[in-house]
C-alpha cells in the first residue's frame, strides 16, 4: 500500500509540474483530489488494514494529499492574473537587503575603471615593510625628515615598519617587472599622527606608475587630464606646475579649479581658486638605475594622491575617523 | 616662507600686479599659500620646496624671479673680509664633532650697540621679527636676505675668548637666549662652548653671551652643520627657530662668506664696526662647483616638449648655470641640482609647465596584469554586497587587551591601541555591535584586510583575511515582513552562498560569536589557491520532470556526513534540502532527476531501500 501511494504521488506531482495551462491543472485537481478522484478511491481500501498499518498509511495519505494540493495551488498562483490594478502603488514595497561598498572602495573602483581603460592594471603589496622598500629604493636619502621615528610606525627598530606610503608598492613593481608596464595601486598607509577629524594614523593613497621607452611628461599630463575629466566631470579645469618630490625628476603638482567657489576663492581652496589633488613626475633616474634600467633609454612617470580625501569630498564626509569607526551610515 | 614684497624688490624688479608674480612663482615650483598684509606691507607666503635651500634667502627667491621674468638680479653691497688665518685661535672643532660641522667661519669686531634704524626695524617687522638692537637685527636681516644663519656672541662674555665645538655630555644643561629656557642635552647634540660650558646650539644662542646694550666686542660666526644632526637636536629639544629651519636644509658652505661679508658691511654702516681679528675658517672639505654632462635632447625625451637650444641656454644662464658645450656647471648654491634630469626640470619650469603638450600614451600596450591578490578582493566584495553585507574598514591597530600576544608598535600614537590585529573578527563584531547600539535593527558587515602575525624575533608576516559579522534582526519592522532575531544559520547561509559563488566549496572557515553577534573569518591567501578561474552556474533545464520526495530521518551523526551518505546512495539524487528540523528529527526533501530519461517510481525502488536502511 505504501509503495502504491508513493508511486501515485510521484506520478501526480510529475503531471502537475509539467502542466502549462489552467485547464489542465483543474483537470488534474479533479482527477486526483476531486470527490470521486483517485485519492478518495484509494482511501476506501484502508478499511482492510490492521490497526498499526492503518495509522501509518493514513498519515502518509494525508501528507500526499496536502503535498498535491500545495503543488497545484502554487502552480495556480504563479499563473493567476496580477493584482496590481487594485494595488495602491504608493504603499512601500517589501524592503530588500543589499550591501554597499565602503566609500574608499567605491572611489577606488571608479578610478580603476578609468585607468584600466587607459591600459593600466591594478597592483598591491605588503603593509609591513623594510626601510629598503619604504625609503631607500624611493630615492629618500637616509637623512630625509620623513624617516624620523615621529613619522613612521615601527614594528621593530631600526628596519621593520608599516609602510608610510603606497610608493613602497612602486619599489616592488620596479624590482619585479620588466618594462613596459602600467599599474595603479590603491592601498592603506600608516604614519605617526595624533588622530583628529582631519588626520589619522591609517590612511589611503592611490598611486600609479608607467615605465617604458619614450614615456614623457606630456604623456603624464594627458593621462591625468583624462582622469580629471572622467572622474570630476568634463568642465573641471586642471593646472600643472613644478613641484618637488624626492621620487621624481622633473616633479609636477596638479590642481583642479575649486568646485566649491568656481575660483572665486573660499575656505576650502584657501582663497587660491585651485585645489591640489595630486603629486606626480618622471620617475627619478636613481630609481631606474637601482633596478638595472638604463635611464637614458627607459623613462616613466608616477603619481600619487590621497584616496581617502578624494572619497571624503566625493561623499561629503567631513571626519576621517568616520571612515573606520562605525560612525558612517550606509543608506539606500 | 614669508616674502615681504618691498624687501624683495630691493634685489629684482617685480611685476606691478602681485598676482602675476605669485602665479608665476606657483608655476615654477613655489606655490603661493596666501597673500597677507603685515603692517601695511604686502607679504606673500610661499610653500617652498624642501630641497631648495637657496630659496630660504630673499636673494635666492629674487634670482628665480629674475630668471622667470628675464630681468636683472641686483646684489646688495658687501665688505671684503680680512685674510683667513689657519692658526687663528678663535675656533676649535673637536674630533667627535668633525663629521657634523661642515664649515664654521668666525671673526671678531668692535662695535657700538644702538637701536636699529627705522628701515631695518620695518624690514624685520614685516616678518614679525621684533627688533632687539642693531647687531642682533643685522644678523637676522642677513639671514633672511642670504638664507645663511649666523650668530653674534658677546666676545667678553666668552671664557677664554674662543669657541670649542664638540658633542654634548649626557644631561649637560644649557640656558638658551630665551630667558628661563634651560634644556638638557644628549651626546648626539653638537654644542658650541667656551671654556666654561655651552654658549650655543646650532639653532639657538645662549643667554650668557647674548649681545646686549653693554656689549663692546662681538664674535660673529656663520656655519653649516650636518642637516640631520641639526634636525634631531631641534626635534628632541622642541626648539624651532628660523635658523634651525635653514640648518635642516642642505646649505651651501660657500654662502657662509657671502653672508659674513654682507653682515660686516652693515655692521660698519650701522654699528660703527672695526674688524679686530683675522678670519678663522674651519672648512676641511671645500665644495667646488660640479659639472653635468647635458644633452639638450633630454628635454624633449623626458618632457615631450620642444625647447630650442638657445632658449635652454638662456634659461640656464639666467639661473647662473654656466654652459660650455655639453658641460653645464652648477652654481654651488644650487645644492639640489645633481643630474641631467634636474637640469631638464630647471629648463621646463622656467619654459613653462603649462606649455608642455598633452600627448596620450602610445607604443606597446602592456599585457593586462592585475594582481590576483587584488582581483579576488574585488570578486569577494561583489559577492558579499550582493548578499546584503556592507563593506567596512576598521583600524589595523586594536586595543592591546584584544590580543595580548599580538605585534606591538614600538612608537604607537595611542599606547592603548598599540597592537596590530592578528584577526578581524574582534574588530568586526565590535563594529556590528556599535551599529546595533546606534539603534540600527540589523547589522551585517564584512571587511577584507591585512592581519598581522609575529612568529619570532625577526619574523613578522601578514595575511589577507576576510571577516563577516551579523547580528540584530533579520529585517527592519515592516508591514510585509516579520523579522526575527539573527541566528547562526543566517550567517551560515551567507557563507554557503558565498562558497557557491566563489566556486570553492572546501576552504577553512573559522566561526564564533561575541555577545549576540555571529562572525566568520576566512584566510583569503588560502582561498585564492582554491578558487577556479571561473564558476559555471548555468545549465539548460532537463526536459524530464523530477521526482520529489520527502523523507524523515533521525540525525545521529554530523549533518553533512548524513547528506553525503544519502547522495552516495544514488546518482539520481540531484538535490537534498533540509525542510524541517525538530530536535534530531529531520525532514529532507529529495529531488531525483535524470538528464536522459523520464524517471518513474520503478527507477526509485532500489534507492528507497538504500535510504530505508539509513533511516
Amino acid at each position: 500500500m505504501r509503495e502504491r501511494l508513493l508511486n501515485l504521488k510521484n506520478e501526480a506531482l510529475a503531471q502537475i509540474i509539467q502542466a502549462t495551462d489552467l485547464e489542465e491543472l483543474e483537470r488534474l485537481r479533479a482527477h486526483y483530489l476531486g470527490k470521486s478522484g483517485v485519492l478518495n478511491q484509494i482511501s476506501k481500501e484502508f478499511k482492510g488494514l490492521s490497526g498499526e498499518e492503518k495509522a501509518e498509511t493514513g498519515q502518509l495519505f494525508n501528507e500526499i494529499k496536502s503535498a498535491l494540493f500545495q503543488a497545484i495551488s502554487i502552480k495556480l498562483k504563479n499563473r493567476s492574473t496580477s493584482q496590481l490594478v487594485s494595488y495602491d502603488s504608493s504603499l512601500p514595497g517589501t524592503p530588500i537587503q543589499i550591501g554597499l561598498l565602503h566609500p574608499i572602495t567605491a572611489t577606488a573602483r571608479a578610478m580603476n575603471d578609468i585607468f584600466q581603460s587607459l591600459g593600466f592594471s591594478v597592483a598591491d603589496g605588503p603593509e609591513i615593510e623594510t626601510e629598503e622598500y619604504n625609503y631607500n629604493r624611493l630615492n629618500l636619502p637616509v637623512d630625509h625628515p620623513a624617516r624620523d621615528l615621529q613619522d613612521s610606525l615601527y614594528l621593530q627598530e631600526p628596519d621593520i615598519l608599516l609602510r608610510t606610503h603606497t610608493s613602497s608598492v612602486e619599489a616592488h613593481i620596479l624590482a619585479t617587472h620588466k618594462p613596459p608596464y602600467r599599474f595603479v595601486f590603491p592601498g592603506k598607509s600608516y604614519r605617526y599622527e595624533n588622530v583628529s577629524a582631519s588626520n589619522h594614523m591609517m590612511f589611503f593613497q592611490y598611486q600609479g606608475l608607467a615605465i617604458g621607452e619614450g614615456i614623457t611628461l606630456a604623456n603624464l599630463k594627458s593621462t591625468l587630464e583624462t582622469f580629471i575629466k572622467k572622474f570630476y566631470g568634463p568642465r573641471r579645469l586642471s593646472r600643472f606646475r613644478c613641484k618637488y618630490y624626492p621620487e621624481v625628476e622633473p616633479g609636477m603638482g596638479v590642481d583642479i579649479d575649486c568646485p566649491f567657489c568656481n575660483q572665486k576663492g573660499c575656505s576650502v581652496c584657501k582663497q587660491r581658486g585651485w585645489i591640489e589633488i595630486l603629486g606626480s613626475g618622471m620617475v627619478h633616474p636613481n630609481m631606474l638605475v637601482r633596478v638595472g634600467l638604463n635611464p637614458k633609454k627607459i623613462s616613466g612617470f608616477a603619481w600619487g594622491m590621497g584616496l581617502d580625501r578624494i572619497a571624503m569630498t566625493r561623499y561629503g564626509i567631513n571626519d576621517i575617523r568616520a571612515l573606520y569607526n562605525g560612525d558612517l551610515v550606509y543608506k539606500i | 616662507m614669508n616674502v615681504p614684497l618691498n624687501w624683495l624688490a630691493e634685489y629684482v624688479d617685480l611685476p606691478k600686479d602681485t598676482k602675476v608674480l605669485t602665479d608665476k612663482l606657483t608655476m615654477i615650483g613655489h606655490m603661493l599659500d596666501k597673500t597677507k598684509n603685515v603692517d601695511g606691507e604686502t607679504v606673500i607666503d610661499l610653500e617652498l620646496r624642501g630641497n631648495r635651500a637657496d630659496m630660504f634667502g630673499l636673494i635666492g627667491t629674487a634670482r628665480d624671479v629674475a630668471a622667470a621674468f628675464d630681468t636683472k638680479l641686483n646684489l646688495p653691497p658687501i665688505t671684503p673680509l680680512p685674510p683667513t688665518n689657519p692658526k687663528s685661535p678663535l675656533v676649535k672643532v673637536e674630533p667627535n664633532a668633525k663629521n657634523v660641522v661642515h664649515r664654521y667661519t668666525a671673526l671678531t669686531l668692535k662695535i657700538k650697540v644702538d637701536p636699529s634704524p627705522d628701515w631695518l626695524i620695518q624690514r624685520l617687522k614685516s616678518l614679525d621679527i621684533p627688533s632687539i638692537n642693531n647687531v642682533v637685527d643685522i644678523t637676522n636681516f642677513v639671514m633672511y636676505e642670504t638664507g645663511e644663519p649666523m650668530h653674534a656672541f658677546d666676545l667678553n662674555k666668552l671664557a677664554g675668548k674662543h669657541l670649542i665645538l664638540h658633542r654634548a655630555k649626557k644631561d649637560e644643561k644649557f640656558s638658551t637666549i630665551q630667558q628661563g629656557q634651560i634644556v638638557s642635552l644628549s651626546p648626539d647634540d653638537l654644542v658650541i662652548c667656551d671654556d666654561a660650558g655651552p654658549e650655543a646650539l646650532t639653532m639657538i644662542g645662549g643667554l650668557n653671551s647674548k649681545v646686549t646694550s653693554d656689549t663692546t666686542d662681538i664674535l660673529l660666526e656663520a656655519a653649516v652643520y650636518d642637516q640631520a644632526n641639526s634636525r634631531r637636536t631641534a626635534k628632541r629639544l622642541k626648539i624651532f627657530t628660523d635658523s634651525g629651519v635653514r640648518h635642516e636644509k642642505l646649505l651651501d658652505p660657500n654662502q657662509v662668506e657671502a653672508a659674513l661679508k654682507r653682515s660686516v658691511h652693515l655692521l660698519q654702516k650701522l654699528a660703527n664696526a672695526k674688524i679686530t681679528s683675522d678670519v678663522s675658517d674651519y672648512y676641511p672639505h671645500p665644495i667646488s662647483p660640479k659639472t653635468i654632462d647635458f644633452d639638450t635632447s633630454e628635454v624633449s625625451r623626458l618632457t615631450g616638449s620642444q625647447v630650442s637650444d638657445s632658449e635652454i641656454k638662456s634659461i640656464l644662464t639666467r639661473l647662473e648655470f654656466k654652459a660650455s658645450g655639453h658641460k653645464i656647471t652648477v652654481p654651488t648654491f644650487r645644492t639640489d641640482v645633481e643630474s641631467s634630469a634636474d637640469l631638464v626640470e630647471e629648463v621646463i619650469r622656467i619654459h613653462g609647465y603649462n606649455k608642455v603638450p598633452s600627448t596620450p600614451l602610445s607604443g606597446q600596450i602592456p599585457e593586462p596584469a592585475t594582481y590576483p591578490s587584488y582581483a579576488i578582493q574585488e570578486t569577494i566584495k561583489n559577492h558579499l554586497t550582493s548578499v546584503g553585507l556592507d563593506e567596512v574598514i576598521t583600524l589595523s591597530m586594536i586595543p592591546n587587551s584584544w590580543a595580548p600576544d599580538g605585534i606591538k608598535l614600538v612608537n604607537p600614537p595611542d599606547p592603548d591601541s598599540a597592537t596590530l590585529r592578528p584577526s578581524l573578527h574582534h574588530s568586526l563584531a565590535t563594529y556590528a555591535q556599535k551599529l546595533l547600539d546606534y539603534n540600527q535593527p540589523h547589522a551585517a558587515v564584512f571587511e577584507i584586510g591585512k592581519t598581522f602575525q609575529h612568529h619570532h624575533k625577526n619574523l613578522f608576516t601578514e595575511k589577507l583575511s576576510l571577516g563577516i559579522a551579523i547580528g540584530g534582526q533579520t529585517a527592519p519592522q515592516h508591514w510585509k515582513t516579520s523579522p526575527r532575531s539573527v541566528e547562526f544559520a543566517d550567517l551560515k547561509g551567507i557563507v554557503d552562498t558565498f562558497q557557491k559563488l566563489m566556486g570553492a566549496p572546501r576552504f577553512n572557515i573559522e566561526y564564533g560569536s561575541q555577545d549576540n553577534i555571529f562572525w566568520a573569518e576566512i584566510n583569503v591567501d588560502e582561498l585564492l589557491k582554491e578558487v577556479p578561474a571561473y564558476t559555471n552556474n548555468y545549465s539548460i533545464v532537463s526536459k524530464f520532470t523530477p521526482i520529489i520526495e520527502d523523507i524523515n530521518v533521525t540525525l545521529n551523526t554530523k549533518y553533512d556526513t548524513l547528506i553525503n551518505q544519502i547522495k552516495k546512495s544514488s546518482p539520481l539524487i540531484k538535490q537534498v534540502d533540509l525542510i524541517d528540523k525538530y530536535g534530531d528529527k529531520l525532514t529532507l526533501r529529495l529531488t531525483f532527476h535524470s538528464d536522459t530519461k523520464q524517471l518513474s517510481s520503478s527507477d526509485l525502488t532500489g534507492v528507497r531501500e538504500a535510504l530505508g536502511r539509513l533511516q
